[in-house]
C-alpha cells in the first residue's frame, strides 16, 4: 500500500491535497498528523508547515471480507463445536465456509440456522460499513446440494405440470429457494413459473402453457427484482 | 449464551450501552430478556421480527451444542 507524506500550510490543505494525489474521498484515507503547523508571528517568524502522512485505507471489499470472517467467528466461539471459517471474493459476493464436524446443527431445518447466521453477519457488516454487501454463508455444501436437489424438484413437478396440464405449487420456500426453481424452468417454453402468497408462506406455482398460444413467460429480471 | 446474545444485539443496535439483558435458568433452560433503548426496538425486532428471530434461531442452535435449551424475550 502506498504512504504519501505532503506538506502544506495547514493540515487541512494537505489533506485535500492528498486527497486529489490519491483520488480518493477524504473518508477512505488513513490519516496520520506529523505537525501540526503554526503560521508563527504574522505569519512570516517561525511558520512551520503541517506534515501529514496518509496511505489509502484497505480495499473495502477486503475489509468487509475480513469482518465478516471475524463476525461469523466470534458468534460460532459461543457453539459447542470445533469450528474454522474460510472467506473468499468471488463475483461481488463474500462467500464464508464453515468447516466443522459434520453435524447438521449449524444448518438447521431447511437451512434454517444457516439462514440466520448469514442473515445476521451481513446485517452487522452492512451496519459497521453502510455498504451493501451480498454475504453467503456456507457449511459441508449445503447450498450447493440444495440447488441439485431443488433443480430436481423443479424438473419433476415441471413433467406433471406437463402431462396433467394443470398448475402445481411447491412448498412453502424462502427467496432463495424460489429463485432456484424459477431459474430452473427458465428455459422450458411449456411451463412458467410465477411466486404467489405472502412473506413465509410465499410458494412458487408451475403453470403449463397453452399450446397454439404465444408463450408469455415472466421476464426472468421481473421477477428476479421482487426475489 | 447469554454473551453471545449481548454480542449479537450491541453489534446491531445504535446505542449499545443501553442494553440491558437479564438472564435465568429454570430445569435447564435458559430465559432471556432483553431490554433496548426505545429507538432500538424496532432495529432488533426487524421487518416481520426477522432479525430477533433470526438472533433466537443462532442462540438455539448455540444452547443445543450445549445440550441446553434457550429463550429469548424482547420486553417493552
Amino acid at each position: 500500500m502506498s504512504t504519501l507524506e505532503i506538506e502544506e500550510k495547514s493540515v487541512e490543505d494537505a489533506i485535500s491535497l492528498a486527497c486529489e494525489k490519491l483520488k480518493l474521498p477524504p473518508e477512505k484515507l488513513e490519516i496520520e498528523v506529523l505537525s501540526k503547523g503554526s503560521s508563527g508571528i504574522f505569519g512570516i517568524v517561525g511558520a512551520k508547515k503541517a506534515r501529514i502522512r496518509v496511505s489509502a485505507k484497505e480495499l473495502p471489499a477486503e475489509a468487509a471480507r475480513e469482518r465478516a470472517k471475524e463476525i461469523l467467528s466470534e458468534i460460532l466461539k459461543h457453539v459447542d463445536l470445533p469450528t474454522v471459517v474460510e472467506s473468499e471474493s468471488k463475483n461481488g459476493h463474500i462467500y464464508l465456509n464453515i468447516i466443522s464436524n459434520g453435524s447438521g446443527l449449524l444448518i438447521g431445518k431447511r437451512g434454517k440456522t444457516l439462514q440466520a447466521l448469514q442473515y445476521l453477519v451481513s446485517k452487522i457488516v452492512q451496519k459497521e460499513t453502510g455498504e451493501n454487501v451480498s454475504i453467503i454463508v456456507d457449511t459441508e455444501n449445503y447450498r450447493s446440494k440444495r440447488e441439485d436437489s431443488l433443480t430436481e424438484l423443479a424438473q419433476q413437478l415441471c413433467e406433471k405440470v406437463k402431462k396433467s396440464r394443470r398448475p402445481l405449487t411447491t412448498g412453502p420456500m424462502n427467496a432463495q429457494d424460489r429463485r432456484i426453481i424459477h431459474l430452473a424452468l427458465k428455459e422450458d417454453q411449456d411451463v412458467r413459473t410465477k411466486s404467489k402468497g405472502e412473506g413465509n408462506l410465499r410458494r412458487v406455482v408451475i403453470y403449463p402453457v397453452k399450446k397454439g398460444k404465444k408463450s408469455h413467460k415472466t421476464v426472468p429480471g421481473e421477477e428476479n427484482t421482487r426475489e | 449464551m447469554k454473551e453471545l446474545v449481548e454480542y449479537l444485539v450491541k453489534s446491531i443496535v445504535d446505542s449499545p450501552q443501553e442494553v440491558l439483558l437479564d438472564a435465568h435458568e429454570n430445569d435447564g433452560t435458559l430465559l432471556m430478556e432483553l431490554k433496548v433503548a426505545d429507538d432500538d426496538l424496532g432495529r432488533i425486532i426487524g421487518k416481520n421480527g426477522n432479525t430477533i428471530n433470526a438472533i433466537r434461531t443462532v442462540v438455539q442452535a448455540a444452547a443445543t451444542s450445549h445440550k441446553k435449551r434457550a429463550k429469548l424475550d424482547v420486553l417493552s
